[in-house]
């Protein structure tokens, strides 16, 4: 009976994050002043969900072409995909298909956005069953998790849906998975536990590399906790604990070879800026607090100390045990910034994982008072009226959350929606451009009138590269414009990008421009006006006399094919290096009149390859290597492997384990 | 004399000693609101009446002192702001004016600064009284307990200078005692009729002391149990005298003023600066808040002159987080019973523990309320949490105890004591003698 109840609260917690988010599939329709209405998907349109949408829109193209995507052409020149690993997008495109592709990524993107913040309900469910601890604590843990929005960087619904940093929080998420999976596998041996757990922590490696951290801490905890005591003579011997966690971690890492293969092998070739920093231990510990309320810290404090107080409870002491290494770690990684010690990791980013097992420990510490609840004296409180309580408060606090929080603190705030006009002009603006530029050329995109990135869904709604004045991320710090690559993405004037130096550098043919550039570019000698959207947010300019992304000195290209990982040009010259506006990497291989040609790296990230005189058949592509097989290969391997101990595999004996 | 009585004479000793400290070392009228309760005393000690606001000023004699005070501009006539204030602290205070008046107002105010001494160890002795009733066999409590409040920076100050504060906090420790015998002995008359005194003469010194009541409604229920004709009786005997000693004082507010309170008066006197930092909920949820009143409640000497350092306030914070967590320890993990047998600590009986939520609502009503004021008047200060400072001693104690384990208890008490004497050295060397020349 109680487990029922229990089950219907989350359901009632489902209904209303499902019902506040809005996480169906749906389209929006919007009225112009002239009667006509457009449907657009109603989907987030704050700052990074774009980025989100389009990657998983690529992959899904990519994939219907019959190609496996390892170069992302569309993004500011392009960057290869290990570099923003596809977890996401993977699961995106997986999610489209069990819709069977009735709705467009962008829905889809929503309904996975919205199925990534119940997923918690999950983990806390498995947290809660392997520490023999009651249903209701598994509820509490998601009641808070729901009612703690946290901020930008800290992991709830202001990282995950405000803000749309979706693959770290999957990541934690899945990396979280683990612990239970792990403590369960070493301490009992199951290897249908052990296809599971190294499924959750490739997925968490494949989603976001940063997990390692998490995994590491989580394997550090599990040999704590499991490992025998020399003092007690209780636990696995320490023998069998490294074997269980080598094999999960070696099944894990294969299927996560492609990444960490690749990362291992191009890390000196990736740049990430680090936009924020803790800047002392004050800063941190104000973070950790708001991450997840000052009242649940304490208790989680508590939740950590009080597990080794009560008997049981091995996932509750792992947790604990991780969390005091991983703030150990994000303090030294936060401590490291300007060493050569993971330059790449910004260390406030490191805070969702972290947030999860705060919250599981809080819940946890507040379930163990409340079940002890007594007022003493001489009113007898009845068993369990501390927990009827405590879930009823919370569940008000979900359901009516204007009679206990105030505003600032809520979450499940309305997140801004693509269904409004500025989208229209904008996917009519980016259709118009790409037609207007002429084949071999860029499309820029500069302004936004949704939230921070509107630039980024262009790939979504059209192929080839685009550039954009504020581009969110990047992988290397050489890309040429007026910008401080150490700590930004943007450009410092968008007026910047219309000169006509920038253009020629970047082989841009047209652009969509919205907001204050408008004006700028409609005075520019350079441009030439085409179109404006019907609610007048966007126009459509061409270039006058583009630069094609390849050129060569003499009479020039004649003919080019721009595809995904591939580049095609002929023509004749007067001989010497072709420029080609598009990222250089190892992986670009090029041949000149069929024959294998050197392919250099120039002062601004692009590619120089020598072209002689005549008549010239250039192509470059980007290919897989040995390596590269080899790793997809053995992601293939862990996958099957990891899938066939999920389906197949068999309890050992725990017994035979334990002294 | 028992041990730990004769440990509680020694911090008594200490106390007075190092209270002198406070007292000589902070400049003149440089405590909050020094300067308008010296000026209260005086109206009260030579014009034999109470002051009344937007009425009275604040005497130009003071005039050197100035920017100590609120809304004193100099050339114009400072309000007195504390006039709203109950009359009782200044009446107690007078003979030691009268006896003094001779000598020129910055020695009169050193000597008001002495006589608040007597006020703060009475509220160490409570909070040695309290332990003992809570716990009565308990020597860990009854040392670290009175030793906890004797040695909490903020406290002491207030009991270094010419305010209403310790006062109202001793008054209010006395009620917390008396309650928590009055749980024990069932809400006995003379228990209630003491509480209705102290009710009283505590409504006459400071309005803080309404914060007592929803405890004594609590009370009375945990001790008497579902019996509302014997929580009418308790009500009564607790109201009667409250209400005799301070009804004239609440005639003579509503009389002046046309409220309880004189509050709407002050938030006139403040309308250019005075702007709460948001609603009830707004300020509970807040962080920023929540942490000012932290750094209040241990530095901020002055009207917020003297700041802790982060480092020194993150050792109080890590220090007062581990005491929460031996709280929670305490109440969430049970004690076997070989272990209970040997430490009757770990299985409070029923009234124990309802006296340990007693103390915990204390905590939590006193929060409630600086919040509250805090809706109204941006000046809420840590301070109003004051009065309940023996009830957090008591709980942080245990949960301090709770942490260390028994055979160790005797240096674990001995160690808490030299942590806070450090923690006032290190107060006084690196940050109240350095600060002396900037007041």
């Amino acid at each position: 009976m109680v487990g029922r109840i229990v089950a219907a609260l989350f359901v009632f917690v489902f209904v209303v994050v499902i019902l506040h988010m809005d996480a169906l599939p749906t389209t929006g329709s919007v009225l112009a002043a002239d009667g006509q209405v457009w449907q657009v998907p109603d989907t987030f349109a704050s700052m990074d969900h774009p980025f989100h949408v389009s990657r998983a829109e690529t992959l899904r193209q990519s994939l219907a072409h019959g190609e496996m995507p390892q170069w992302f052409a569309d993004h500011q020149g392009g960057y290869p995909v290990e570099f923003y690993p596809l977890g996401v997008p993977w699961m995106e495109v997986g999610l489209w298909t069990l819709a069977l592709g009735m709705w467009p990524m962008a829905a889809i993107h929503k309904l996975f956005v919205t199925l990534v913040f119940l997923a918690p309900a999950g983990l806390f469910y498995l947290m809660a069953r392997q520490d023999g601890r009651p249903l209701v604590m598994a509820w509490m843990a998601f009641a808070l998790l729901v009612l703690l929005p946290g901020q930008q960087l800290q992991g709830g619904y202001t990282e995950l849906v405000y803000m749309g940093l979706i693959s770290n929080v999957a990541a934690s998420i899945a990396a979280c998975v683990v612990l239970p999976l792990l403590s369960s596998f070493v301490s009992g041996g199951s290897w249908r536990v052990a296809g599971a757990a190294a499924l959750a922590a490739g997925l968490a490696l494949y989603t976001n590399p940063r997990s390692a951290l998490a995994l590491l801490v989580i394997g550090i905890a599990v040999v704590l906790v499991h490992g025998r005591q020399p003092s007690t003579r209780s636990g696995v011997a320490l023998g069998h604990v490294f074997t269980r966690l080598g094999a999960v971690a070696g099944l894990s890492a294969l299927i996560a070879a492609p990444e960490l293969l690749s990362l291992a092998r191009f890390s000196d070739l990736y740049y990430f800026v680090r936009y924020s920093t803790y800047e002392s231990l004050p800063d941190f510990i104000r973070a950790s607090t708001q991450a997840v309320s000052l009242p649940v810290l304490v208790l989680a404090l508590g939740g950590a100390a009080a597990s080794w107080r009560l008997p049981g409870l091995p996932v509750a002491r792992t947790a604990a045990l991780a969390l005091i290494a991983y703030v150990a770690i994000t303090l030294g990684v936060n401590s490291a910034e300007g060493s050569t010690l993971l330059p790449q990791l910004e260390a406030t980013r490191l805070m969702p994982f972290q947030r999860l097992l705060t919250i599981y420990l809080g819940a946890f510490m507040l379930h163990a008072l409340l079940v002890r609840f007594d007022v003493g004296g001489r009113v007898r409180v009845p068993p369990h009226a501390g927990v009827v309580g405590a879930t009823a408060v919370l569940a008000i606090a979900v359901l009516w959350p204007a009679l206990l929080i105030p505003v600032y603190h809520r979450s499940l705030w309305p997140v801004e929606s693509t269904a409004q006009p500025a989208m229209v002009d904008f996917a009519d603006a980016v259709t118009r451009a790409r037609a207007t530029a002429p084949t071999g050329t860029a499309v820029l995109v500069i302004g936004t009138e949704i939230s921070q990135h509107q630039q980024l869904w262009a790939p979504s709604i059209a192929a080839g590269p685009f550039f954009y004045d504020d581009w969110m991320w990047y992988w290397h710090a050489s890309h040429a414009g007026v910008y401080e690559p150490c700590c930004e993405s943007a450009y410092a004037t968008r007026g910047s990008a219309l000169q006509r130096g920038y253009l020629q550098r970047h082989a841009v043919g047209a652009i969509a421009v919205a907001g204050d550039a408008r004006p700028v570019a409609a005075a520019s000698p350079e441009l030439e006006w085409r179109h404006t959207g019907p609610f007048d947010t966007y126009d459509v300019f061409a270039v006058r006399q583009p630069t094609t992304i390849v050129t060569w000195p003499g009479a020039g290209v004649i003919d080019m094919v721009v595809d995904r990982e591939r580049l095609q040009a002929r023509g004749a010259g007067a001989g010497g290096p072709a420029s080609i506006r598009h990222n250089w990497h190892p992986r670009w291989q090029a041949t000149v009149n069929g024959e294998a040609a050197t392919v250099a790296r120039t002062g601004d990230g692009y590619m120089s390859v020598p072209v002689p005189a005549g008549s010239v058949e250039l192509a470059l592509s980007y290919r897989r290597d040995a390596v590269d097989w080899i790793g997809l290969g053995a992601a293939g391997a862990g996958w099957l492997l990891a899938f066939g101990l999920c389906a197949i595999g068999r309890k050992d004996s725990a017994a035979g384990d334990r002294a | 004399m028992k041990p730990s009585r004769t440990l509680l004479v020694g911090l008594l000793c200490l106390y007075a000693a190092k209270q002198m400290l406070f007292v000589a070392w902070f400049p003149p009228f440089t405590g909050h609101d020094e300067v308008a309760h010296f000026a209260y005393l005086r109206i009260v000690a030579t014009e034999h009446r109470v002051p009344v606001l937007m009425q009275d000023t604040m005497p130009e004699d003071l005039g050197e002192f100035r920017r100590f005070a609120l809304d004193w501009e100099e050339g114009a006539p400072g309000p007195m702001y504390a006039a709203n204030h109950p009359p009782l602290y200044y009446a107690v205070m007078t003979p030691v004016y009268w006896l003094s008046a001779h000598l020129g107002p910055t020695t009169q105010q050193y000597l008001l600064r002495t006589a608040a001494i007597p006020f703060g160890m009475l509220v160490v002795m409570l909070a040695y009284k309290l332990a003992k009733a809570v716990f009565p066999d308990d020597r860990f409590l009854a040392v670290t307990v009175p030793a906890g409040v004797a040695l909490q920076p903020q406290i002491s100050y207030e009991a270094a200078m010419v305010n209403n504060d310790i006062v109202a906090i001793a008054i209010y420790s006395a009620l917390l005692y008396v309650l928590v015998l009055a749980l024990r002995s069932g809400f006995a008359a003379r228990h209630c009729i003491g509480m209705g005194v102290l009710v009283g003469v505590g409504l006459l010194t400071k309005g803080t002391t309404l914060t007592i009541l929803p405890l004594l409604a609590a009370a009375s229920v945990l001790a008497l149990g579902w019996q509302p004709w014997l929580w009418m009786r308790a009500a009564g005997l607790v109201a009667v005298p409250a209400i005799a000693i301070s009804g004239p004082w609440y005639l003579f507010l509503y009389r002046t003023y046309g409220n309880l309170s004189g509050f709407p008066q002050i938030q006139q006197l403040q309308q250019s600066w005075n702007f709460p930092d948001g609603t009830f909920l707004e300020l509970l949820y807040g962080l920023d808040f929540a942490t000012m009143r932290f750094r209040e409640t241990w530095g901020e000497f002055g009207w917020r002159r003297l700041p802790l350092g982060d480092g020194l306030l993150m050792s109080i914070g890590a220090a007062i987080l581990c005491a929460l967590v031996g709280l929670m320890i305490y109440a969430a993990v049970p004690a076997d019973r070989i272990r209970a047998a040997e430490d009757p600590v770990l299985l409070p009986a029923r009234w124990q523990v309802a006296a340990l939520w007693l103390l915990t609502l204390s905590c939590i009503v006193s929060y409630l309320a600086v919040v509250q004021f805090g809706t109204s008047f941006q000046l809420t200060q840590a301070r109003y949490f004051f009065p309940t400072v023996n009830a957090a001693a008591v709980l942080l104690m245990l949960g301090v105890r709770t942490l260390v384990p028994r055979r160790w208890h005797y240096h674990g008490g001995a160690v808490t004591v030299v942590g806070l004497l450090g923690l006032h050295a290190i107060l006084f060397t690196s940050y109240i003698i350095p600060f002396y020349p900037q007041w």
